[in-house]
């Protein structure tokens, strides 16, 4: 059962790291300006109000404690209510989580597609004209506003040539059809961006792995470059690949934010920005906690797939 | 008689590797050194040679023993008297390259020593370095240069110039000469030799290179595996080394080697890894002469002749007309 | 080194070809050129810049591209060349402050997790594990949204998530340099602390890569003033940036769509030129470079 040890020695190696952004993410709520029962309330708010508001979120407690009962509710599912619409936060997440979660996976396939192939054959012909034409190719890509690149794909992709709907999109729950096909070109603009940065890590890995001496000895062997670079230069880079798609994970999560505000997607990053703009605290604290929770368990399963695919790890 | 300049007296060094596991580097080793006196010692890489040096400067934390200067504890010491010793001692490195730091010129690394001691003011610091350059032979136009500008040799200057900034008593040469080429390894010893004249020094010679050893030093102590196992006098070594592992340094030395003992030793394998030594004497895995007592128990370093102690079990059996002795059963 | 040695090399690193060190060559010339026009533009924005970016003319609301008005005006009449121009020093001044922030924050810790190891490093990388656990960008708009939205709020705040990067690299350098015998020989006459070992032995080696992450942190500095100030979370009305201006055009996307072009061309440029100068950095630094 090496499975379960290694899972097992990835979660309990986790959980400091998560205590500690958890504890991050609850901060988050000291740093609302003066006093955050009158932020949220308003400053016409009736004292009784404030002292229920302050009831509500513990703050006549002291930290630990109120770090405490907030970080169980959390793991619960109870995220607290939304102070513009009394509803559960937890319920407007959830309802705004699919959304996100589908456009970083496409946005991730895309990602892969573009920049793993293209990061091989560059590290295959590195220091010629081709490879010095794709690293500054992707150089360029990493160097567009993902957002920016939304907006050129919906005018011409959407407002041009009327191929796939612009901006405000169909809720997922009314018509998965018509929702997803709204989804490609925000899964476009981000996955073109990440997959930039996927071939230049990809390149580096590559290179290093390239000019070891095991692919050395297998050229000297006589094998065929193709299978060289392919199949055994590959394999031996799928170490710094798990990292590369764990970080790009990350990456396209924080891009996911902006892009489903330009193409007014009902996301979780949209769900973020409406907060801000109604101040609604505690519905920014959560989307940050559960952008947390993804890319923490996204590196869980790097750390648990680095364990089983090293040997030398044990 | 006065005692000795700097003194360890059953000094151990362990290093931690790993979880509550560590290796013992050197265990329970006594070296006296002597004013005036070169003192050599010699070892194959992983014996624990540059770790002694390191645990006499302060470098190491010393897990047993004690380092003595003039005879007081080291550990002892409070700020001034820890400065002074840091003065009275210092070490000249094995890389010439490396033991300067790459963005310094020359001539801000060979004062760095007195700018840490603050003594004087900038420019009577310049002129102390300047003055230890030209001692050590280095052109004046290479103060102002970096390290990647000179030579190995001419670094290798440089670095000695910097040991003795401080007026030191004690310069510390770990295989001071080791990274540098022959002809200009004897250039630095000739220089070494003269700077010990001129600044009336005592010198702690670390190397693993027995001609380079026996022609600078009086006395030599061989090392193996954290353990020293023969003191003497150089001649003494030479002449009539009283234990195989020196003997074995010794035949493969041509030169210096006095081939009247007819006996040609042999290493076999590689020096054991400290982190598990063998038992009994260290030496046993490699000893040609090892028998089953060799594996039980561990020689002492005892002095069979006046001023030249060994430690091997069989030092009567094998050495036994050397020493004058014959054998007891 | 034997001759086996030296074929053996030959086969690794890698020499450029004529044509990839030519093409090489251009994309860093281009990269300079871009970085000293937006210098130039940073210092001088007040003299270059025809119109008072602020100054609105409601007759004259979202005119195209003409002789009087370059990029054409906005929805309030507003010149956007001018507020371009003007952007351009708020976008850059607010990317600087970011990238100084997690300088600040993170060469010191970093060198000293580095330094001293032990327990100040685990802790020092225990607390990084968990703002890397962030996205960057959602840790800095939960940090902006929750003080409320403003420039310097939100780029101190992109600072901070920045700051890992800096201190992971100080950090792995220092340990890189603190086995080095320099290292070592100046503790042998005693060199301690902050003014005798770190600032002269263990900065001065570590800040080359230190300086070409500073570089690439740049264009993604830029990249989050862009993003924050088009989610309305970074510079307030009536301040032009880079990410402002684009934040404006694309209210009128049907109307005028060439003001989406020009910010984010200007964006995707400079950050470009930023990274090809960090990697040109880091080749020049390249020890097996020679």
């Amino acid at each position: 059962m090496r499975i379960l040890r290694v899972v097992g020695t990835c979660v309990v190696s986790a959980i400091p790291t998560l205590i500690l952004a958890t504890f991050i993410v609850f901060m988050l709520q000291r740093l609302i300006p003066g006093d955050p029962a009158v932020a949220i309330a308003g400053e016409y708010a009736t004292p009784e109000n404030l002292a229920r508001i302050r009831e509500d979120l513990g703050l006549n407690q002291p930290l630990w404690s109120q770090y405490l009962s907030w970080i169980g509710n959390a793991f619960t599912g109870d995220l607290g209510t939304s102070f513009q619409t009394g509803e559960s936060i937890s319920a407007l997440v959830m309802q705004r989580l699919p959304l996100t979660l589908i456009l970083t996976t496409m946005a991730l396939f895309v990602a892969i597609i573009v920049g793993l192939p293209t990061g091989v054959i560059a590290a295959q012909k590195v220091d010629t004209s081709f490879d010095r034409f794709l690293t500054t190719g992707a150089t360029f890509g990493i160097a567009i506003p993902n957002f920016w690149l939304g907006m050129m794909l919906i005018i011409v992709f959407a407002l041009n040539l009327g191929w796939f709907p612009g901006p405000g999109g169909v809720s997922l729950q009314d018509d998965p059809a018509q929702a997803l096909k709204g989804l490609v070109l925000p899964a476009l603009a981000l996955g073109l961006v990440g997959g930039a940065e996927i071939c230049r890590q990809v390149r580096s890995a590559m290179v290093e792995s390239l000019s070891t001496d095991y692919v050395r000895t297998h050229r000297a062997k006589g094998l065929s470059n193709r299978s060289i670079v392919w199949k055994h230069a590959l394999k031996n880079s799928s170490l710094p690949f798990a990292t590369i798609i764990g970080l790009q994970v990350s990456r396209l999560i924080g891009g996911a934010v902006v892009v489903e505000a330009v193409f007014g997607l009902s996301g979780i990053g949209s769900l973020a920005v409406e907060a801000t703009n109604q101040r609604d605290y505690g519905v920014i604290q959560a989307v940050v906690f559960v952008a947390a929770v993804i890319v923490l368990l996204t590196n869980l399963i790097v750390d648990v797939s680095y364990r089983l695919l090293d040997p030398r790890i044990s | 008689m006065t005692g000795p300049l700097l003194s360890l007296e059953n000094v151990s060094v362990r290093f931690p590797i790993g979880r509550r596991r560590h290796v013992t580097a050197v265990d329970g080793v006594s070296l006296d050194l002597l004013e005036g006196e070169t003192l050599g010692l010699i070892g194959e890489s992983g014996s624990g040679k540059s770790t002694v040096a390191r645990a006499a400067m302060g470098l190491v934390p010393i897990a047993d023993g004690t380092v003595r200067w003039r005879g007081e504890d080291v550990a002892g010491f409070g700020a001034k008297q820890r400065r002074t010793f840091s003065e009275s001692v210092q070490m000249v490195f094995q890389d010439p390259h490396s033991a300067l730091d790459p963005r310094r010129t020359i001539l801000q690394s060979v004062r760095e020593p007195l700018d840490v001691m603050g003594r004087g003011d900038k420019k009577d610091r310049e002129a102390v370095a300047a003055k230890a350059l030209e001692d050590v032979g280095l052109p004046s136009q290479m103060l102002k240069r970096y390290p990647h500008q000179l030579s190995g040799g001419q670094k290798q200057r440089a670095n000695i110039a910097r040991a003795l900034v401080t007026d030191p008593k004690v310069l510390v040469c770990d295989e001071s000469v080791a990274a540098l080429d022959v002809a200009l390894q004897a250039e630095i010893l000739n220089l070494l030799q003269d700077l010990k004249k001129a600044y009336e020094l005592t010198i702690l010679f670390i190397s693993h290179d027995l001609s380079v050893v026996s022609y600078l030093a009086d006395r030599i102590s061989v090392m193996y595996l954290g353990n020293i196992v023969e003191n003497a006098t150089t001649e003494s070594l030479v002449q009539q080394s009283l234990h195989p592992y020196s003997e074995a340094l010794l035949s493969a030395q041509p030169l210096v080697h006095d081939s009247s003992a007819g006996r040609r030793i042999v290493l076999k394998g590689d020096i054991p890894s400290p982190v598990s030594p063998p038992p009994g004497c260290r030496f046993n895995t490699r000893c040609q002469f090892a028998q089953e007592g060799c594996r039980q128990e561990k020689p002492e370093l005892l002095e069979i002749l006046p001023g030249h102690s060994s430690a091997c079990l069989r030092v009567d059996e094998l050495y036994g007309e050397r020493i004058g002795r014959t054998v007891a059963s | 080194m034997t001759a086996v040695d030296t074929v053996n090399l030959a086969a690794t690193v890698t020499t450029p070809t004529r044509r990839a060190r030519k093409a090489g060559r251009f994309s860093v010339g281009v990269s300079y050129a871009i970085l000293l026009l937006v210098l130039i533009v940073v210092l001088f924005a007040g003299i270059l810049a025809p119109y008072d970016p602020n100054k609105q003319d409601l007759n004259a609301i979202l005119l195209p591209m003409s002789g009087d008005h370059w990029l054409g005006t906005d929805d309030l009449g507003r010149d956007v060349f001018s507020r371009m121009l003007y952007g351009t020093r708020v976008s850059v001044l607010a990317a600087l402050l970011a990238v100084g922030i997690s300088v600040v924050i993170g060469l010191p810790l970093g060198i000293a997790a580095g330094w001293l190891s032990g327990a100040t490093d685990l802790v020092v990388m225990r607390v990084v594990d968990a703002v890397m656990s962030f996205p960057a960008i959602v840790l800095a708009i939960g940090i902006t949204a929750t003080m409320g939205p403003d420039i310097t709020t939100a780029m101190v705040s992109v600072g901070i998530v920045m700051s890992p990067a800096i201190l992971r690299l100080a950090r792995a350098q220092t340990m890189a340099i603190r086995s080095e015998t320099y290292i070592e020989a100046a503790k042998s006459f005693g060199a301690r602390g902050l003014r005798r070992m770190v600032l002269p032995h263990v900065l001065p080696n570590i800040i080359q890569p230190v300086l070409v992450q500073v570089a690439v942190l740049m264009g993604f500095a830029l990249i989050a003033e862009a993003s924050l100030s088009f989610l309305q979370l970074g510079v307030q009305p009536p301040t032009a940036s880079w990410g402002a201006v684009l934040s404006r055009a694309y209210t009128f996307l049907d109307q005028a769509p060439m003001q989406i072009f020009i910010p984010g061309i200007a964006i995707a440029a400079t950050v470009f030129a930023f990274n090809i100068i960090g990697d040109e950095i880091q080749r020049l630094l390249d020890p097996k470079r020679k």
